[in-house]
């Protein structure tokens, strides 16, 4: 930050503003920045922002795209926040991120660490644990499906051979989300597990070593070295994951349209379903919007929250 | 001292051996639906779901395979979904890290606040901002041709810029202060320092976009109607009717889409993994 | 339409008029075209001009090479979901048409079902869609009343096209009356291609397996049970109707008439159904389908005939694998099984209610539209005009059931497999349409989610069904 800047005046004249300005746009590091985020920012203006403006604006009335919208100001959201239905896909959504998160962070944390040794074979391991992110959704959805049938499915079938009668899964209303989280999970790790493993390049094998001969076991060195170097990698994935779970759709689009009773219903499976069924794009653009906030407030108590646990420096 | 290494032999051994158990367990559950798709493509209709399931297709009938390469232009869709695979990549390599550099290293004013504005772009369900979205690519003509395709991988991709910003600001501040003593300007330093220094991290990302762009299915349908625009996922998805899905021929064209990935894969993984001996016994 | 007549053009046009009258009797549509576009009227008079010349000729010949002088054809832009035999149908009925009509080139676009309608959606929006597209009958409604597809009355009254020739029903799914939002009434806003209704489908392997006599066109519902009873057997080899039957373990099972319109069929008829005709009032909760909704809960859990929901997950076709013996489901199945099933079947009209009311189904079209906003709505007429006529119909036989009485009715759709393909023609007689007027969705998805409860066996069918209701009764204020 510019280091001419007063310091907390009691008023700032309309002069002491064009100074300010003067002195930040001279200053070198604001030009850098300029350049540097310059495409970003015009990108972001025109292929992000100027769609979600628009979009916005629809919010706040009712109707398509297709005509001209009536004008009901901010009715869509009152009859969100008020819509049963509305409230049941965002409790289900939150159950979605709290099943598949933290696990799914701590299971591909697990595994990088596995994959990230030097053994035999250990190519085909890191590429066989890739393949569900890779494999189209088609494919694992019906696959899943499949083997989630109460009757024959692979699942249920193991289940009875120690004893257990299985759920009905997909099809039960308590057991419909947690069937979704599991897969969700599965298809996940690959992806994340990528993530980690570059993070964990970063780490220097020198401090592992000298953590080593310290007398550090393997377990220790994890805790003490390891895990807090990777924190940054962590945050982004946290981050992220919870981000991409919030808007989770293609499963309960693809398996079990939103049922059985609503259970497997997610915000934007709602959004999709309000937006391009029943067309009501203006309805569906406010609950877009609320989950917008939701998730944006999430997200800044994070970053505040980083400076307890994440650390850049070494 | 002899007992209390013996001990740890074992200890670590016998871990081993769990670890290894589990991992070779999850890595079957991880294999197996690419096993089923593999094989119920080589099945006919009718074989694809008899119960019990027939594990090894036998006859297998490559013929579906020859079937989807004479009703897909298989060649013309796989150099399609190449060129924009690659442009996106670069497009996003280049220009997150560009942005994610300015993000990490420049102290500019205002950089926190369009931090979070580029990372709140991700949390808008794209449902509805796509309309609007292509009412924009309309008016700039891009509808039916491949630019809304690769075009805004060039402006900054958010996650992206996320992911390489966490590890532009993990580079040590000495190693940015040599290379200014030395000269170098902000643009020197990312194209000298920072960059190579982040080469895991850059070809994982070039791996995700890669990947992101070849399976992207909605994009090129909205946007291309003619047939030599088209891309691998929408010849692949010919098989799948409103009523009917003829599931052998689309588990074809699923295995067929997933196989150069998979070489991607394999062949840049050493890029981003380097592995390390995490146990000092096995010698050196 | 209407525009202001120059001199000139007003000349051209008494000299084009005499002209035209000339060849009035072999091309009607030259005669027409002078009249309404009074830019084209110079190019039509060099037309008819050359037409003039060779009438006695090959005329097919002679419409190619005429319309070259002022550049190419328009193209026009067909819109379809993947759906192989279309797929395989269309590209030769736009041969046909370049050949025998000629007035347009035609190019085929398509996209697989789940993007086609949002690619639709953005396109209307931005003004580009396709000059004709397929429709799906619950969405016709919304772009009719949006004013996305064309009203095509017009030239149904210009070219004096007799809508008789097309089975009612198939029509009635093209009209749509806006001040009301009702289908069926009113303009029309497109025309029909195929016909689907909802049919019985039965494997004669395991009837005569069972000893079961073939459904026949008197059968019942209760018959329909009964042969369920019989059909359903564990890997036993019990029967639903015998002692000793463990439902837990079925390997086939007897019936399958579960599902948005296998369900509605024994409402309507028993005089039930979901929602009035003018979409107003909820049905679901009157006692006549109330009756109907338990009838299908017994059959589910008490039985144990009928699969419940959950067993279907994860396999997309349980009549082709030979899990269900019958089925009340969609003719578009048909032409698929004739080419893929293995063993013998047939079909057979949906069982009767026990009330004595003539048999009703379910009937839903595929219809085709013109864009409101197509530069070439002429052209787009004649190909429409073209493939909802005989020169398509012949095609869309190998796809389905042509709307278009004399292809229905041919000797060509009517032989070949299975023996008893002349029920899913009739179907198009007595059925009729599941709700398709505008906002149908908005209850249609809570009824869909809430019916669930039944099969669950969350309540019985007066529980559910009131429930239901009082969740329908506030959408339906609002439409």
């Amino acid at each position: 930050m510019a280091a001419s800047t007063p310091a907390a005046p009691v008023s700032l004249t309309f002069g002491d503003r064009l100074q300010q300005l003067h002195v930040r746009l001279s200053n070198s590091e604001n030009l850098y920045g300029l350049a540097f985020v310059g495409p970003l920012v015009l990108g972001l203006i025109v292929f992000t922002y100027g769609p979600v403006i628009y979009s916005a604006w629809l919010s706040l009335n009712e109707g398509d795209y297709l005509r001209p919208p009536v004008w009901v100001g901010l009715a869509n959201y009152g009859r969100a926040l008020n819509d049963p239905i509305a409230q049941r896909a965002l409790v289900n959504t939150i159950y979605f991120v709290i099943g598949t998160v933290p696990l799914g962070i701590a299971l591909a944390l697990m595994l990088s660490v596995a994959m990230n040794q030097k053994l035999r074979g250990i190519v085909f391991y890191r590429a066989i644990f890739f393949l569900p992110t890779i494999t189209s959704a088609v494919a694992i959805s019906l696959m899943w499906a499949w083997m989630y049938n109460p009757q024959f499915g692979v699942i249920n079938t193991l289940l009875k051979t120690i004893g257990i009668k299985g759920p009905k899964w997909l099809a039960s209303p308590d057991w419909a989300m947690p069937s979704i989280m599991i897969m969700a999970i599965w298809r996940g790790l690959g992806y994340n597990m990528l993530l980690f493993l570059a993070g964990l390049q970063s780490i220097p094998k020198e401090l592992l070593e000298a953590a080593e001969i310290d007398g550090a076991n393997a377990v220790q060195r994890f805790f003490r070295v390891t895990l807090p170097l990777l924190s940054p990698t962590t945050f982004v994935l946290v981050v992220l994951s919870i981000i991409g779970a919030f808007q989770v759709f293609e499963y309960s689009y693809v398996m079990t349209q939103g049922g059985p009773l609503y259970s497997t219903l997610t915000a934007v499976l709602l959004v999709y379903q309000k937006g391009f069924q029943t067309f009501e794009m203006g309805y569906a653009s406010a609950l877009a919007y609320i989950l917008f906030a939701i998730i944006l407030a999430l997200t800044v108590v994070q970053f505040k929250l980083q400076a307890r646990w994440v650390s850049y420096d070494l | 001292m002899h007992t209390a290494i013996d001990r740890k032999a074992v200890t670590e051994i016998v871990l081993k051996s769990l670890g290894y158990a589990t991992l070779t367990m999850l890595a079957i559950t991880m294999i197996f639906p690419f096993y089923w798709m593999v094989s119920s493509s080589l099945k006919t209709e009718v074989g694809v779901f008899k119960v019990p399931p027939q594990w090894i297709p036998i006859p297998p009938m490559w013929s579906n395979y020859a079937y989807v390469f004479t009703v897909v232009n298989f060649g013309l869709y796989t150099l399609n979904s190449m060129k924009l695979g690659i442009l996106w990549t670069v497009g996003v390599v280049l220009s997150s890290s560009w942005a994610a550099y300015g993000f990490a290293r420049v102290h500019f004013w205002g950089r926190q606040a369009l931090f979070l504005i580029t990372i709140a772009a991700l949390m808008i369900p794209g449902q509805v901002t796509m309309i609007p979205l292509f009412l924009l690519m309309n008016r700039l003509g891009w509808v039916n041709t491949h630019y809304p395709l690769w075009v805004p991988a060039f402006f900054g991709s958010a996650f992206g810029i996320f992911l390489l910003r966490q590890y532009f600001m993990t580079i040590p501040q000495e190693l940015l202060d040599a290379a200014k003593i030395d000269g170098c300007s902000h643009f020197g330093i990312y194209w000298r320092v920072v960059m190579p220094l982040a080469k895991p991290v850059l070809a994982s990302l070039a791996l995700l976009a890669f990947m992101g762009s070849w399976n992207n299915l909605l994009g090129p349908v909205i946007y291309l109607y003619d047939e030599p625009l088209f891309t691998l996922p929408i010849g692949l998805t010919r098989f799948q009717g409103m009523y009917v899905t003829y599931w052998a021929y689309t588990m074809a064209g699923g295995t067929l889409s997933v196989i150069p990935i998979l070489i991607l894969f394999l062949v840049t993984q050493k890029y981003f993994v380097q592995g390390v001996v995490l146990s000092g016994l096995s010698g050196r | 339409m209407s525009k202001q007549l120059s001199r000139r053009a007003f000349l051209t046009l008494a000299g084009a008029g005499s002209a035209g009258a000339l060849v009035a009797a072999c091309q009607p549509q030259v005669v027409t075209q002078v009249v309404k576009e009074t830019v084209q009227v110079e190019k039509v008079v060099k037309e008819t001009v050359q037409v003039e010349q060779t009438v006695q000729v090959e005329v097919t010949k002679e419409v190619q090479v005429e319309v070259t002088p002022t550049g190419e054809k328009p193209l026009l832009r067909f819109a379809m979901y993947n759906f192989d035999p279309w797929l395989a149908a269309l590209p030769k009925m736009f041969n046909d048409f370049e050949a025998e009509v000629g007035t347009a080139q035609v190019k085929l676009e398509t996209a697989p079902w789940d993007q086609f309608w949002t690619r639709f959606e953005s396109q209307a929006a931005a003004g580009i869609a396709p000059d004709l597209q397929i429709g799906d009958p619950f969405k016709v409604a919304h772009y009719a009343d949006s004013g996305i597809y064309l009203n095509i009355d017009p030239y149904i009254e210009r070219d004096k096209v007799n809508l008789e020739d097309w089975l009612a029903a198939t029509i009635g799914a093209c009209r749509y009356e806006k001040s009301v939002g009702r289908i069926g009434q009113g303009s029309l806003w497109g025309m029909p291609a195929t016909l689907v209704g909802t049919i019985l489908y039965y494997n004669k392997g395991l009837f005569d397996a069972a000893s079961v006599a073939y459904p026949t066109a008197d059968w019942t519902r209760a018959d329909y049970q009964a042969a369920g009873l019989k059909l359903t057997k564990d890997s036993a080899g019990k029967t639903a109707s015998e002692t000793g039957f463990n439902p837990d373990d079925v390997a086939v099972y007897g019936s399958s008439t579960i599902g948005g319109y296998s369900t509605a069929v024994h409402l309507w008829n028993n005089g039930g159904g979901l929602v009035s005709d003018d979409q107003k009032e909820c049905w679901i909760s009157k006692p006549e389908s109330i009756e109907i909704f338990q009838w299908l809960q017994d059959l589910v859990l008490k039985d144990k005939v009928n699969p419940d929901p959950s067993w279907f997950t994860g396999q997309p076709d349980t009549f082709l694998t030979e899990r269900v013996a019958m089925k009340v489901d969609g003719s578009w199945n048909v032409d698929y099984y004739v080419t893929n099933l293995p063993f013998k079947w047939d079909i057979a009209p949906i069982p009767k209610g026990t009330k004595g009311l003539p048999l009703v189904s379910y009937a839903g079209t595929n219809t085709l539209h013109i864009y409101s906003g197509t530069k070439t709505p002429d052209q787009s007429w004649d190909l429409l005009k073209y493939i909802s006529g005989p020169g398509g119909m012949k095609y869309f036989l190998a796809t389905g059931t042509p709307a278009l009485i004399s292809a229905a009715g041919s000797k060509e759709y009517m032989t070949g497999q299975p023996e008893h393909r002349q029920v899913a023609v009739d179907v198009g007689a007595y059925g009729r349409t599941y709700y398709p007027d505008l906002g149908n969705d908005q209850w249609k998805l809570v009824y869909d989610q809430e019916i669930q409860a039944l099969w669950l066996g969350k309540g019985d069918a007066q529980t559910v069904s009131t429930d239901i209701c009082a969740k329908i009764d506030p959408i339906l204020a609002k439409l």
